[in-house]
């Protein structure tokens, strides 16, 4: 079709053209100089995961089409998807308009079919969103007039594009050879003659300016995140979701954490333009579910809006600092030691914004610099570096779960393949040492070679890291992969997942790299591999809850249920619907196991309802809930003891419940 | 042999029971004197002043003192003083020729110890060390001025606000601590009653203080206090991690639970498996007989 | 300016657990984490937390004791103490607490503390000896189980814990304060306060001469009971369960 820019209209389109582009091109080399204030992290390595990342994320919307987003997760890739189009469209007006030149494939009638359904499949999204915000109020989504801005400016460009469509094909502007675009005639204008010419040139003109308003308003807004989430994905962390950053040398470093906005890298700035604040991240957090003043999306948004309000004066001097984050001034420490590191929100983003990393880097501002941690939070520090445990119990007792199981230590049977790291809650907690019992019995029932490290086992350290002391993990962490490596160790069963997280995902960071199993997983390949043979059992009906540190952070969701199906008599429930990557955490994780929890609902009692409310959709209740998590259980249990439900619904672990099977008895205690 | 005994007198004037343990022990051992340094708010450096002169003359080869604070601190002073070993909380003393021997506890309590040192010396007793006949007589007391303590005035006191008196839960002997198995704030009645028996400090459960039926100050555990009392009595409390890290270093543990499976009998010195409010009044009502019969 | 002077003891941590050694009447040092003594660490937290409110305050802290006591002074100065003297040498580790006091005074005569402060006993000995020895010979005052103090016209109002409340006392000049524990937790230290502590010189002080006359010679050391094992009573009456209980305590266990 032709462009209605002849003589004087070239220029006009110019001039807005240059306006256009340049409120775009001056606002956005503004916020890229902010970003530049971050600390400059290397975030090259992996290209090709980083490319296969940006067409799953970003190209094929993968996060947004997720349960139970499925409708405006398909909504918003249509408008996703038909952007990208039509903005090639947007290229080829601007490019005839201005230069009178085509681009390549413009006039194939592919090319303008594609623009034509996409424009008609975005509108109707366009109406989707805006009935939805209108009517069906999300419950957390920032309900701001940018966004009624964003959809008012695309249905504009929509219904502009399809009307001088119309009009172009009813003024016979259709180029040769070329079939009629479906949607923009359905509606068979009956234009006085000589009238569509003058329709089309309006509507072409509409459209255009629209285009170029949009581009100047875009990076005002939140939906900036069209432009920034390509290089957001692409920068995206390629680490073990499990792994927390790693402080190279800290013995040589002088300051600690974030406590400034130069504190931050870049990437976290990054994350702050990429917001598009949709709420999922909140929606899923734990701790704002039960009154907690922590909201993820809060966090991302006000170091954003930190950065856009303080960003010149930082620019113009190197030495300024800026106001602290709010999250850490004294008064208001609660949102951050708040977070229970579950990756409830980092699964949810659709934008792979990371938020665990900014609550764990504020985190060790308050520890290790301030040494501004929770009392109890000290407490358990403390006890870590003296007794090699969280909880203070003496590290002599370590191996004392373990006496007459004929389980051997390392000292005894050096030449084990396996190393049974026990952890800390499994070593002391008489609850778990009933689990670690459990899995000693499968262990030696399936005649693997196997041993424990008893007394020269200690903490591994993620309590400590979570709760942002980098140094006292990488203590811990040198003094196991020191032990590890006196006994040669090279494979690795850990019954619990915050063991297994930091040993599989953090340990390579200080060059301790070993095979490492969940005790679930491998009980699975046992199972599987019939070297147990699981008897006869009670029948009984068994929600699974996911542990964190298995399902989320390492995607260990079927082995735990591929374990309870092969036993004889369970019927495995799902806690629907937060289950799988949409588990809701037990409360302890983060260190949180070993804090105070005085504000709103607690965590665990939260879980304990779930798992009542989905017991009561299918209209039976379970009699055990399973998990894989000593700290799980541990919650699980208070959890019921305060709903007084002990006696109908029993926390266990699903080891015990194997191990109960192997001798026929069926039956735990 | 020549023995004093420094007596000590209980708010309402009378006796301390364990100057009293001491003077018949003292009694028995050899040439015993009870004195006692008279007057208010007297500083242990006074104290200490006014008994060390006396000694100076009299030269007695074994000094006794209650475990008491107040007496361990005149103990510790005196000793320095007269430059003589101090043994301090013995729960039993033998002289032996030339020396005496002491048992008493060592790492925080966790040891027990056999100790001996040269006389003259000064000692510290526990209470309840020496059984006291019925009916026995207080033994006739001296009074020793006290003499000034440069450089330390007593300026007044200041009484704690709320607790109604009872022991801090950091420090106390006995404590009695109670769990989710009380069913409410309302089962601390029977609690304080016994807790009044024992003169015990009162201690609960992360549980109970969650819920608000006690105050936080009284949470004993991971995230309360780590206490270490002679004896700790935990009332339908399970023995979850989170309390038993505040508790297991306590000497003797009794656990009252319904539920026989309950890990804090894996702990428990003494435990009953049964109904916590069976168990609350009768066993109040035994430690009354089992005190007045000691 | 007021300075305060912090005597601590490097025992085994309250975490470890305490083995006797083969001659019945030591215990096992080897594998032992060794911490400063929890009483002494709240001395620390009570003079630090008088510098906070009084920046000018100067907090040092001594030691008494073989080379791995410092170890223990680095954590003082982690915490956020000034500086640290070891008072060391062939002996230091073996003395009694009348030599401890004499070791202590003569530094004391030396950095010339407005006040000093320990706590009330070590948690190895568990005497609460050294803290009155010292004040005696340095023919100071001393005030046991303090939770407090706070400077005040003519010298230090000081806090002294006793049944139903506290007795406050006024100390016109030096005094030794032996400290009680207190409702807060001694503080983590800060990293950067652990690399400082890292770098900082220890100077030491001789051992040698303190006179050290009267000693308590242990005859025999008894370990803890190991926990579990105890006696349950189930399946009868509470009530006759109780009163057995009652006898007990008194008769067996002894704690009534």
């Amino acid at each position: 079709m032709i462009p209605p820019t002849q003589g004087l209209g070239a220029v006009v389109l110019a001039a807005v053209a240059i306006l256009g582009f340049g409120a775009f091109g001056y606002r956005a080399w503004k916020l890229y100089r902010y970003l530049r204030l971050g600390w400059n992290e290397d975030r090259r390595a992996h290209l090709g995961r980083r490319l296969k990342d940006e067409l799953v994320i970003y190209v094929l919307q993968r996060k947004l089409l997720k349960r139970p987003y499925y409708i405006r997760g398909i909504a918003h890739a249509f408008i996703f998807w038909g952007f990208i189009v039509i903005t090639l469209g947007t290229v080829d007006l601007l490019a005839s308009g201005l230069f009178g030149l085509r681009m390549p494939g413009a006039e194939s009638g592919a090319f303008v079919w594609a623009v034509d359904v996409f424009a008609a499949l975005v509108l109707a999204s366009i109406v989707l969103a805006l009935v939805r915000r209108a009517f069906f109020k999300p419950p957390r989504m920032h309900i701001a007039l940018d966004g009624y801005i964003i959809l008012g400016l695309i249905a504009t460009l929509m219904v502009s594009l399809l009307l001088f469509e119309n009009a172009g094909v009813a003024a016979g502007y259709l180029a040769v050879r070329q079939s009629t675009p479906p949607f923009a005639q359905l509606l068979p204008i009956p234009y006085p003659a000589g009238a569509a010419g003058s329709v089309f040139a309006a509507a072409w003109w509409v459209h255009v300016v629209t285009v170029l308003a949009f581009a100047a308003y875009l990076p005002q807004s939140k939906h900036l995140h069209i432009v920034t989430t390509l290089p957001n994905v692409f920068f995206r962390s390629q680490r073990p979701r499990g792994a927390l950053r790693f402080v190279e040398q800290i013995e040589e470093q002088e300051a600690f954490g974030a406590a400034s906005l130069r504190d931050f890298s870049w990437k976290q700035h990054l994350d702050g333009y990429t917001c598009t604040e949709c709420g999922r991240c909140s929606d899923n957090c734990p701790a704002l579910a039960t009154g907690k003043p922590l909201d993820p999306q809060k966090i991302v948004l006000d170091l954003r809006d930190l950065l856009l309000k303080e960003g010149d004066a930082l620019l113009k001097d190197p030495l300024a600092t800026g106001t602290p984050p709010a999250h850490q001034l004294p008064t208001k420490p609660d949102e951050l030691w708040a977070c229970t590191t579950c990756a409830a929100c980092v699964e949810q983003c659709p934008v792979t914004i990371e938020h665990i990393d900014k609550i764990v880097d504020m985190r060790r501002y308050l520890t290790m610099q301030e040494a501004a941690a929770p009392p109890e939070a000290q407490r358990a520090m403390t006890n870590i570096e003296r007794a090699g445990n969280p909880w203070g119990e003496p590290a002599g007792t370590r191996g004392d779960w373990s006496e007459g199981l004929g389980v051997p230590t390392f000292a005894e049977m050096p030449d084990a393949e396996y190393l049974y790291f026990v952890g800390c809650a499994a070593s002391f907690d008489r609850r778990n040492q009933r689990v670690a019992q459990a899995l000693a019995k499968i262990l030696t029932s399936a005649g693997l070679s196997f041993a424990i490290l008893a007394t020269e086992e200690t903490c591994n350290g993620d309590p400590a890291r979570r709760m942002g002391n980098e140094y006292l993990w990488q203590l811990q962490a040198q003094q196991n992969i020191e032990t590890f490596g006196r006994y040669k160790i090279r494979k690795i069963i850990a019954s619990c997942p915050h063991c297994f997280n930091t040993f599989a995902n953090e340990y390579p960071q200080l060059g301790g790299t070993y095979e490492v199993v969940h005790a679930l997983q491998l009980v699975q390949d046992l199972i599987a591999d019939k070297r147990i043979v699981l008897g006869p059992g009670v029948t009984e009906s068994v929600a699974y809850h996911d542990p964190c540190y298995l399902g989320r952070h390492n995607g260990i969701y079927d082995d735990p249920r591929a374990v309870l199906d092969a036993m004889d008599g369970v019927s495995r429930m799902e806690i629907e619907p937060h289950h799988r990557e949409r588990g809701f955490c037990c409360g302890a994780g983060g260190g949180r196991m070993w804090m105070e929890e005085k504000i709103g609902q607690r965590v665990n009692h939260r879980r304990v309802e779930q798992i009542l409310a989905a017991g009561d959709a299918i209209g039976a209740q379970p009699s055990k809930v399973a998990s894989g998590c000593p700290f799980c259980l541990i919650m699980l249990d208070e959890g019921v003891g305060a709903k007084g439900i002990q006696d109908t619904l029993k926390p266990v672990d699903v080891l015990e419940l194997v191990a109960a099977r192997l001798n026929g008895e069926g039956v735990i205690r | 042999m020549k023995i004093w005994v420094i007596a000590e007198r209980s708010t309402d004037g009378t006796l301390r029971r364990v100057s009293k343990e001491l003077a018949a022990k003292a009694a028995a051992l050899g040439d015993a004197t009870v004195l006692e340094v008279a007057g208010e708010r007297v500083s242990a450096v006074a104290a200490a002043t006014a008994l060390a002169a006396r000694a100076k003359t009299d030269a007695p080869d074994l000094i006794l003192l209650g475990a008491t604070p107040s007496g361990r601190d005149v103990a510790a002073r005196l000793a320095a003083k007269l430059g003589r070993a101090y043994l301090s909380e013995c729960t039993d003393l033998a002289i032996d020729g030339a020396a005496v021997e002491a048992t008493r506890g060592m790492y925080a309590g966790k040891v027990r110890a056999r100790v001996r040192a040269a006389l003259p010396a000064v000692v510290s007793v526990r209470p309840n060390a020496f059984p006291l006949s019925d009916g026995a007589a207080d033994p006739q007391v001296t009074g020793v001025a006290a003499q000034d303590a440069p450089g330390l005035t007593f300026v007044r006191f200041e009484p704690t606000a709320s607790g109604g008196g009872r022991v801090p839960l950091s420090e106390a002997r006995v404590i009695v601590s109670g769990g989710r198995g009380l069913k409410g704030p309302e089962g601390w009645t029977q609690v304080e009653a016994l807790a009044d028996v024992l003169g015990a400090a009162l201690g609960a459960s992360r549980a109970v203080t969650d819920a608000g039926w006690r105050p936080n100050e009284e949470q004993v555990g991971q995230t309360g206090k780590t206490v270490s009392p002679d004896l700790y009595i935990a009332l339908g409390i399970s023995g979850a991690i989170q309390h038993l890290a505040g508790m297991t270093s306590s000497k003797v543990i009794v656990a009252v639970n319904k539920d026989p499976d309950a890990d804090i009998f894996k702990v428990a010195d003494y435990g009953i498996v049964g109904d916590v409010f069976e168990f609350l009044p009768a066993f109040a009502d035994a430690v009354k007989n089992a005190k007045a019969g000691a | 300016m007021t300075r305060l002077l912090i005597c601590i003891k490097q025992v085994p941590d309250s975490t470890t657990r305490v083995k006797v050694a083969p001659d019945g009447a030591s215990v096992v040092t080897d594998g032992v984490t060794w911490s400063i003594s929890p009483y002494d660490e709240y001395a620390i937290e009570l003079a630090l937390e008088h510098k906070d409110t009084a920046a000018d305050t100067v907090v040092s802290v001594i030691s008494v004791g073989g080379p791995r006591t410092k170890d223990a002074l680095r954590q003082a100065l982690a915490m956020g103490c000034d500086d640290a003297t070891l008072v060391t040498g062939e002996g230091a580790d073996a003395l009694g607490p009348l030599g401890i006091a004499n070791a202590l005074k003569s530094a004391v005569d030396e950095l010339k503390p407005d006040l000093v402060l320990c706590g009330k006993q070590a948690s190895d000995d568990d005497q609460g000896f050294v803290g009155p020895a010292l004040a005696e010979a340095l023919g100071w005052p001393h005030v046991a189980v303090v939770t407090k103090f706070a400077p005040v016209a003519g010298g230090t109002e000081v806090w002294k814990e006793t049944e139903g409340g506290h007795e406050v006392w006024n100390a016109s000049g030096g005094a030794v304060l032996t400290v009680q524990k207190s409702a807060k937790d001694p503080r983590y230290p800060s990293l950067p306060g652990i690399m400082k502590a890292k770098k900082k010189e220890i100077p030491e002080r001789p051992v040698a001469g303190v006179a050290d006359a009267v000693k308590l010679e242990i005859v025999k050391l008894e370990p803890p009971p190991a926990r579990g094992g105890g006696k349950i009573f189930k399946d009868g009456d509470t009530k006759a369960f109780a009163a057995e209980l009652a006898t007990l305590l008194r008769d067996e266990a002894k704690v009534l």
